[in-house]
This record gives structure tokens, C-alpha cells and sequence, in this order.
């Protein structure tokens, strides 16, 4: 069992749930459990088995306990705490360079071999991925303009037209506003700036103005953005822009790729957009 | 005057799905009679408003919240109505209904959540498919097989480890175990994966290779053949390591059932002693055994000691096997080829005759493994050197490439199912304008796509105006796609259809051979 260092306390509700993960709100915090096939994840509780007719999780100071068709519990000292937080390194010229290079062959892996229902359109001449009715080009519109918007620097209206913007649980624009935020967090450490403030901004834009709170599972996204904490495949993936070559960057993209069926290429789409972004002279 | 619209929709509640699902399900509600345009989307703030701004909404909808899903239609007043707008609404919730995990309303379904639930609820199954990620697959096959089941293990990145152990367990108790990485069988009737729709019969087959085996099967079925059973074993079996264990014991199943006449062996070339224990098994077998070893050269080696026929394509495998089977002479086989070749020489002259001078290279861009291969065995042998790529993405000179490889597929579906890759690469080759030929092949069957012309029929149509674009078609009339009606979509679009891969690749390169730029070399 691997438990995420962001797992709170406390008492949660089945929120939803897919055939190896379920997701449980409480108190407006999310916490997802699932089989080895969910990646370690500072909101993440990776256990063996999933056990059928889920209703509900507590988390306690010891232990944990499943509800459901049958009550299961485990011992917290039993499972490994997953460190979430994305490594720190010095600012440096040759490491500007390598995220510039590995970005560049990032970007050509996403152009050419992801899923073709990805944000390719964006670097690409190419019919937006919709590609169907009105409101599918108009959501791929808006998504371009959100993105051009982020590249001129107006971040707060980059994030207001990419918010909750797309079809599925966690919408493309929110998925890619996340891998922007990332993309920041990166380039910041590479050059010595304060990315911070400027996340900030873009997450308090990004859950601004829902009648309630946005989803959990979305606000749970933002939250991990604005404290730069990282999935396991996405942090390998950081790791490896940083401080190592093209190969091991493309192959721990694949990783990331594979989460859910187009966020995890739409999260990449938007941490290399904002490390091109950053590439025009690495001023954030 | 402008057609009025009808718009209506609904709000679903305690449901979640991927983009891809909502996505899709949009997708088949516009192609639907009358549907105007359709959304299936998540209710935030944001797609409301941009269904506003297309028109897509009507204030019943705008109370949806963000963890609810919008289903919108458009109908056209004239052509529909009310009607027809609640009976696409309908259909989304069917289909979504479908995809759902959830068994509706807490109905009993036969699903199970383990192996031995799925056992309870089929007491009398004696084999089971695992599809499941790799790492996870040996261990459930280790479960299904002390269980005394056979298995087809779907699932790749199975550790060679795994599957040495997996496979000497089985044999131990008389099971077998089909993968890993096993994409097509026939069991007693039953496809398997992705196989094709094919008439029982009394022709068994062997296969190390899925797209071989869809091959081969086919092109026994559209010649009024049949399949008793056909075995897959995934690639790895006939490697040294593991030593051809299921390939050898799916011979010696087929060898001792009575139902089964002629049996045909299709591989890569199988490792040297893997090889041997083949031809010794193959030689008491007491029926006649047919082998395609591919890029194994079968000229001049029909009958070997053995008594197997060595065949140099899949399509004259099951040629042969099929003439085995009827009890006519295996010469018959090759007159008929000969004539196939004359008849695609013939094609060829007048197919490369609108190539300008300039366009003198191959792409082959495959979904299948086994085909790749055979173009380049094909190609090779007519003296076309095919490169190998450093880099996939950009082709140089004459090329074939498999698609269906791993590093194509990450993240997407394979390109038997998703044309989007292949279409979009097809366009890129086609834009080269050194390029004179697109080799490609379609492969029909359970699991491919449902409607191939509809994908590739349009990018074909395109790109037939400037290159010759040649194409197979692995499959039969009893496919859910139907071979007829694809061949012909495609012959519609602008594609010259062959009868068989092995066809495709033979006129793809007697194009290249006869292309004005090499004429005029010769000549000058």
C-alpha cells in the first residue's frame, strides 16, 4: 500500500468510480484509491485489490477503513508515504538549455505519436481534434485562444478562457491549465525566477466564480499545481526535462500519457507550452 | 428562409466518464438521421456558455452543475421533431448506459469482479482471455491456469520469466496457454480478439503471428474453405528461451483431432532448434502440414524431408492448404499465383504510367506486424531495398512501417481501430513529392474498426491524385465491415485493391519497377 503525502484526515463519501479507481470527497478534499494501476499520487491511496459496492473511506491517524459491501481496514505504518514534491535544483545556463531541447523533442512526440484527440492542433496547421459540430470547434476555438493568450503573458485571462472548458470529468482546459502551471514551476527552478505568484493567479482564476466549488476532483488538480506536488509519472517526467536527455524524457512522457484518456497528453500539451512560453528570453 | 431548429436535451446526475467516451458518443449522435448537432458534455460554466453561443442550449439545461452531464441535441423542424430529438436522447443514455460501470439501478449482471466469480457464473468454461496490464497478466494466468483452464493471454509486456513459467506449468498439466500477446484465435468455432468471421472447416492453423493468422483464415474462408480451430501463441513461443512449447503442443492437438485434415504453421522464422522440433513434429503428423515461415524462402523446398510444404507468403499457404484439403495437386497453386503476377504486371504498366518523372519511392504504412514483414520479404526479393529507419517519424527512400508498434501506440488505440495516425501519416508521405507509392494494408474482423471506408476512403480519395495508393484487405464477407463492400469503397476512392497482402506488396513494388524515371535510366 502507498499512501499520498497530501492524504488528509478525515471522512469521505464514494464520489465516483471507474474500474480500478474510485474517487471519495469529504469536506471538499478528494482522496483516490485504487489498484497498482493508479499511479502513486500525493492524493492517492494505492492498494491491491478494489473491492466491489465502495461506499465510503475513513482516513485516521493509524488506520484506514474501507466501507462498503464488506468493512476492510489497514494499518498506515504498513504502507510506504509517497513524497510527492518536485525536485529543486540550481539555476543554471546548461540546465535552460537542456529543458529548451527536451521540450522542443516533447513537443514532437506529442505532434506526432499521441493520441490524435489531443491539444496538437495548438503547434500543428491541422483541423482543431473536435472536429465535429459547432460547439466542438468552438471549444477548440476557445481552448487556442485561451492558450495564445497564456503565451502573450496574460495569464489571468489565459486561465479565465480555459477553465471548465471541454468535454470529460476533468475538462481539457483545466488539464492543460494544470500542465502550464507545472511548465512554470519548472522554469522557474531553471532560471532563479518566482513562478509562484504568477500560479497563483492563474488557480485562483482557474476556481473563481463557480456558484459551488468547482469539482473536487479539479480542485484537487489545482491544489497539487499551485504546491508544485506531482503524481509519480509526472514528476519522473519533470525530472527527466530537467536532467536528462530526449529519450528518457519521451519515455517517461508515455507514462503520463496514460493517465486517463486524453488529460495526461493535455497536461503535457500545457507544461510545454509554458516552457516555450518561457523560452523567449526566461523571463516568467 | 432559413430551417427552424428544435433543440432539447437533458441533465444526467451521479454519472462520470471520460473525455473519449463523451466524446465518441457525440460523435455517433451527430451521424444520426436528422441530428443537426449534438453535445455530450460536462456541465461547467464555461461549456454551458459556449453551447449558448452555438446555439446548443435551452434554459432547461442551464441549471446543470458541473459534476452533471449535458446531453444536447439539434433537430431540424422539417426533417424531425420532437420525436426525434427524445429518441437520440435515448440512445445517448443507452449508449452511455453501456459504458457505464455501474450496473443500472443495482440490477443483477453476469459481470464478476474476479476470476472465480467468472467461474461461478460459467462453471462449465474451460478457457479464459486476459486482457489486463502486463505486469498484472502472468499472475492471473497462474490463477486461470491452476483453476485448469486453458488461457489466451491477450496482454503484452509479460516478462519472458513469466511466460517460460506460465508455459512449462500448463504443459505440465495439458492446458495451453495462447500469448502473451496473443491478438487472434478460433476456438471451436468462437473468435477470438481479432479474428475474423470464418466457417467452420476442416483446415486447422498454428500461429505465432495474429495478422497472419487473420490472413491465412480469411483467405481460406473466401475460398470455400474452413477453420477447425485456429491457435495462437504469441510471437515469443518459437524463440530460443521459450523453446516453441505452445507451438509445439497446439500441433500435436491439431495432429491428434479428427476434425481437423490439413494443418497449416505460420511464423516468423523460428528459432534454429524451435525449427527442428517443428519439422520432427510436423513429420508424424499423418495429415498434411502446410508452413509459412516468413523470410524463410520456400522456393525450392516444397517437400522437404518432412513432408512440410514451405510456402513464401501467407496467401499461398492458405492456397495450398486449401488444395490440400480438396485433394488437388499443390501445382495448381503456383499456376495460379503466375497468373496473378502477370495480371498485377498488367495493372502495374498502366497504374504507374500517371507517376511523373521524379516520384520513384514505396511507403508502406501497415497496421499489421506480419504484413510489415512480408512487404519487406516481397520488396527484398524484387530488389527493393527498404531502409531502416533511425527515425520512425520521417521516411527515407522506400519504406515500410508498422504501425501497430508499441512506440506508435502509446496512449491510443491500435491503428486497426484508429485510423487517425495512419491517415495523417498517409497525407505526409503522400505530400512527398519523391514518393509514388502508398502500401497499405486494412484489416476487418471483431475488434477493428466497424466502418474503415469512412476513415480512410476520404484521405485516399485525396491523396490518389498525385500517388498510387495499393491496398489489401484482410477479411470476409461475414465480417461485421463485410471484405466486399470495403474492396469496393476503396476501388471507389481512387485505391488499387489486391487480393491479398502478399498481392498488395507485389504490385506496389512492380509500380516502383516500372515508373517512368527507371525507364528513362534504363534507357539512357
Amino acid at each position: 500500500m502507498t499512501i499520498g503525502d497530501m492524504v488528509e484526515i478525515g471522512s469521505y463519501d464514494l464520489h465516483s468510480r471507474f474500474s480500478r479507481v474510485a474517487n471519495f470527497v469529504g469536506g471538499g478534499r478528494l482522496v483516490t484509491l485504487g489498484t497498482q494501476a493508479l499511479d502513486d499520487g500525493p492524493l492517492n491511496i494505492v492498494i491491491h485489490t478494489l473491492p466491489e459496492g465502495l461506499t465510503g473511506l475513513d482516513v485516521g491517524m493509524d488506520t484506514l477503513v474501507l466501507h462498503g459491501r464488506d468493512v476492510r481496514s489497514w494499518k498506515r505504518g504498513g504502507g510506504t508515504r509517497y513524497d510527492s514534491e518536485i525536485a529543486d535544483f540550481e539555476p543554471a545556463d546548461s540546465a535552460v538549455q537542456r529543458i529548451k531541447e527536451n521540450s522542443a523533442a516533447l513537443r514532437d512526440f506529442l505532434c506526432q505519436r499521441t493520441v490524435p484527440s489531443s491539444l496538437q492542433f495548438l503547434w500543428m496547421n491541422e483541423a482543431l481534434r473536435f472536429g465535429g459540430g459547432p460547439f466542438d470547434y468552438a471549444v477548440g476555438q476557445r481552448i487556442r485562444a485561451g492558450a495564445q493568450a497564456l503565451r502573450a503573458g496574460q495569464w489571468i485571462e489565459g486561465a479565465r478562457s480555459l477553465r471548465g472548458v471541454g468535454i470529460g470529468l476533468t475538462p481539457t482546459g483545466d488539464d492543460f491549465l494544470v500542465g502550464v502551471m507545472f511548465g512554470l514551476h519548472v522554469a522557474a527552478r531553471a532560471t532563479g525566477a518566482d513562478a509562484q505568484s504568477v500560479v497563483d493567479l492563474m488557480c485562483d482564476e482557474a476556481l473563481r466564480g463557480e456558484p459551488i466549488s468547482r469539482e473536487p476532483i479539479i480542485n484537487a488538480m489545482y491544489q497539487m499545481a499551485r504546491q508544485a506536488r506531482a503524481f509519480r509519472s509526472l514528476k519522473n517526467l519533470l525530472g527527466a526535462i530537467v536532467l536528462r536527455g530526449a529519450d528518457a524524457v519521451v519515455s517517461c512522457a508515455q507514462s503520463v500519457f496514460s493517465v486517463g484518456e486524453t488529460s495526461g497528453t493535455d497536461l503535457v500539451a500545457g507544461l510545454v507550452w509554458a516552457i516555450e512560453k518561457g523560452g523567449c528570453g526566461w523571463r516568467l | 428562409m432559413a430551417p427552424v431548429m428544435r433543440v432539447k436535451g437533458r441533465i444526467k446526475t451521479g454519472r462520470y466518464f471520460d473525455s473519449v467516451t463523451l466524446m465518441l458518443v457525440g460523435k455517433e449522435l451527430r451521424n444520426m438521421k436528422g441530428v443537426v448537432d449534438a453535445a455530450v458534455v460536462m456541465g461547467t460554466a464555461e461549456n454551458k456558455k459556449i453551447l449558448a453561443a452555438v446555439g446548443l442550449i435551452d434554459r432547461s439545461l442551464e441549471k446543470a452543475k458541473e459534476n452533471e452531464i449535458i446531453i444536447v441535441v439539434k433537430v431540424n423542424e422539417e426533417s424531425g421533431s420532437e420525436a426525434i430529438a427524445e429518441s437520440v436522447l435515448i440512445k445517448a443514455e443507452e449508449i452511455l448506459a453501456r459504458a457505464s460501470i455501474k450496473s443500472e439501478k443495482g440490477e443483477i449482471s453476469r459481470s464478476a469482479s474476479n476470476l472465480d466469480g467468472a467461474i461461478k457464473i460459467l462453471s462449465d468454461a474451460n478457457l479464459a482471455v486476459i486482457s489486463v496490464a502486463g505486469r498484472f497478466a502472468a499472475a492471473e494466468a497462474r490463477r486461470v491456469l491452476e483453476r485448469g483452464l486453458h488461457v489466451m493471454l491477450f496482454s503484452d509486456n509479460v516478462s519472458l520469466e513469466s511466460e517460460i513459467e506460465l508455459k512449462t506449468f500448463a504443459l505440465d498439466r495439458g492446458l495451453l496457454v495462447m500469448g502473451p500477446d496473443c491478438g487472434t484465435a478460433i476456438i471451436n468455432g468462437v473468435p477470438l480478439g481479432f479474428a475474423n468471421a470464418v466457417p467452420r472447416g476442416d483446415i486447422g492453423i498454428v500461429a505465432a503471428s495474429g495478422t497472419g493468422l487473420q490472413e491465412v483464415s480469411s483467405i481460406i474462408a473466401n475460398r470455400g474453405g474452413g477453420i477447425s480451430q485456429a491457435i495462437g501463441t504469441g510471437g515469443r513461443d518459437v524463440k530460443k528461451e521459450v523453446g516453441g512449447m505452445m507451438f509445439l503442443e497446439a500441433l500435436r492437438a491439431l495432429k491428434s483431432d479428427s476434425a481437423t485434415r490439413v494443418i497449416v504453421l505460420v511464423s516468423k522464422p523460428p528459432d534454429q532448434s524451435v525449427r527442428e522440433r517443428i519439422t520432427r513434429e510436423a513429420a508424424g503428423a499423418g495429415k498434411p502440414v502446410v508452413a509459412i515461415f516468413l523470410g524463410e524462402h520456400g522456393q525450392g523446398k516444397k517437400k522437404s524431408p518432412s513432408s512440410m510444404h514451405l510456402c513464401a507468403t501467407l496467401e499461398e499457404a492458405a492456397l495450398v492448404a486449401l488444395a490440400l484439403q480438396s485433394g488437388k495437386p499443390t501445382d495448381d497453386v503456383q499456376s495460379y499465383l503466375a497468373g496473378q503476377q502477370r495480371e498485377l504486371k498488367d495493372r502495374a504498366a498502366c497504374a504507374s504510367k500517371k507517376c511523373r518523372p521524379g516520384q520513384k519511392y514505396l511507403r508502406g504504412l501497415f497496421s499489421g506486424g506480419t504484413f510489415c514483414i512480408e512487404a519487406q520479404v516481397i520488396l527484398g526479393e524484387s530488389s527493393i531495398s527498404v531502409k531502416n529507419l533511425k527515425d520512425t517519424l520521417n521516411s527515407e527512400g522506400h519504406t515500410v512501417i508498422d504501425l501497430g508498434e508499441d512506440e506508435f501506440t502509446v496512449g491510443r488505440p491500435h491503428p486497426m481501430i484508429d485510423y487517425s495516425l495512419r491517415n495523417r501519416r498517409i497525407y505526409s508521405e503522400a505530400g512527398d513529392s519523391e514518393v509514388a507509392v502508398i502500401l497499405l494494408d486494412l484489416v476487418l474482423g471483431y475488434g477493428a474498426h466497424p466502418d474503415p471506408v469512412t476513415e480512410i476512403g476520404p484521405v485516399i480519395r485525396e491523396v490518389a491524385k498525385k500517388v498510387c495508393v495499393v491496398c489489401s484487405v484482410t477479411g470476409t464477407d461475414r465480417d461485421p465491415q463485410n471484405r466486399r463492400g470495403v474492396a469496393s469503397g476503396l476501388v471507389d476512392a481512387g485505391a488499387l485493391v489486391a487480393p491479398s497482402n502478399a498481392a498488395a506488396c507485389s504490385l506496389a513494388g512492380l509500380i516502383i519497377k516500372q515508373l517512368p524515371t527507371r525507364r528513362k535510366q534504363k534507357g539512357g
